[in-house]
């Protein structure tokens, strides 16, 4: 069950005075993301629960996972309503977690070397009101545009992506303002498998923060651990084969601040 | 956990906002703000207060089940988007026993309402909210 404190803390990431104080929660903010998704596309609930299946598929194949179990549409259609379309599924259970990270300048001759191409931050305001468009994320947008630049890298280049996806809805907005997706088509492309293992590109490969548990502030840093896995092709991550460029993306509440790295295998 | 209410003189500051929707519109360009910025997007720090309408439309909402501790006799709240002649204001609509009647585009009128009371110190917090013109 999600604590009502838990969610007091999680609003103050919104604009506190004129959203948190009024009850807003990120929930609230990526219900209607979501509902406006709906609209604009044309999808129903049922297509948007491909998200959830597919990262707790993901999940049960990988043991550094919290939750390791497979769901069904069943399951995700009959779990309680957080908000107004969001359900339980939808959201990154909130955890402990820990991840580290090395870095180093001279690495030995027998160690795959990952390297740190690019990096970027975006910021966009918070109040919701002001936003243009609930269904861009622009400071993901910003960042993956700077992290890209400094890489020398496109889209294109992109076999691995790990998005930030604590509601579901957040990590497909990520996936198309990152412009990896055409807008609109993340829950066709996922119905259809094309962003599975052996594909093009592969979304979030260990299960995403949605099968990895939230752990607020560290989910970067778990994120980016498991892609550094993901490029070295070590357990449980064999079947993606030699990819060269990886990205990650984590994003601070709806849209605030947001990081991108690119990192290339050199070895 | 983090404890993080709004302090009494952040409040009482925010008064004009809470109590009379007051935006702020920018002298040179005329754009308007809510809540109030300090520099406008044409460069301008120059404003003058623009209290908002009283009526709009619903933009968007949603129907929030999964809520913060201090509205946990509230709920579920309905948080919406609302459009105040092209400013749009996020807030709580109120007066709906039935959700399912709402649909973005109807119209709505702003009320003055509790919002929260702080239980340590009993400090009661008032501000608007949006109600639906024809009862649902």
């Amino acid at each position: 069950m999600i604590n009502v404190k838990l969610n007091k803390a999680l609003a103050t990431i919104t604009d506190y005075e004129y959203e948190g104080f009024f009850g807003v929660t990120p929930a609230a903010q990526a219900a209607m993301a979501m509902k406006e998704y709906m609209i604009k596309y044309g999808y129903d609930y049922e297509d948007l629960a491909i998200w959830p299946i597919k990262m707790h598929e993901r999940g049960s194949k990988n043991p550094l996972a919290y939750m390791k179990k497979q769901a069904s549409l069943k399951d995700v259609l009959e779990s309680e309503v957080v908000a107004d379309p969001l359900r339980l599924y939808d959201v990154a259970p909130a955890v402990d977690g820990s991840a580290a990270v090395v870095l180093c300048n001279k690495p030995l001759k027998n160690d795959a070397v990952i390297r740190v191409d690019g990096i970027g931050v975006g910021a966009y305001g918070t109040y919701m009101g002001q936003r243009d468009s609930l269904t861009e994320l622009y400071s993901v947008r910003d960042a993956t545009n700077m992290a890209l630049r400094m890489a020398h890298a496109t889209t294109n280049d992109v076999k691995l992506v790990e998005v930030h996806d604590t509601y579901s809805i957040l990590g497909m907005l990520a996936l198309e303002s990152m412009g990896l997706v055409r807008p609109g088509e993340t829950p066709r492309l996922l119905s259809t498998g094309a962003l599975d293992a052996g594909n093009k590109l592969v979304v979030n490969a260990g299960g995403g923060l949605k099968s990895m548990g939230f752990p607020g502030g560290a989910s970067g840093m778990y994120e980016l651990a498991l892609m550094v896995m993901e490029l070295m092709n070590v357990k449980p991550f064999e079947s993606l084969g030699r990819a060269e460029l990886g990205i990650v993306q984590d994003m601070a509440g709806f849209d605030l601040v947001s990081t991108s790295i690119v990192l290339r295998r050199v070895s | 956990m983090v404890d993080q209410r709004l302090s009494i003189p952040r409040y009482w500051r925010r008064m004009p906002q809470y109590y009379r929707l007051e935006g702020v519109q920018c002298v040179k360009c005329g754009r308007v703000y809510f809540p109030p910025r300090a520099v406008c997007e044409c460069g301008s720090r120059e404003f003058k207060p623009y209290p908002l309408p009283s009526t709009g439309k619903l933009v968007n909402f949603t129907v929030l089940y999964s809520v913060p501790v201090e509205f946990e006799k509230m709920k579920p709240l309905i948080i919406g988007i609302v459009d105040l002649d092209g400013v749009k204001v996020v807030g709580q609509i109120v007066d709906c026993m039935n959700p399912e009647k709402l649909s973005p585009g109807i119209d709505v009128e702003v009320v003055f309402r509790m919002v929260k009371m702080d239980g340590t110190y009993g400090l009661i917090n008032y501000g608007y909210k949006f109600r639906p013109v024809n009862n649902c």
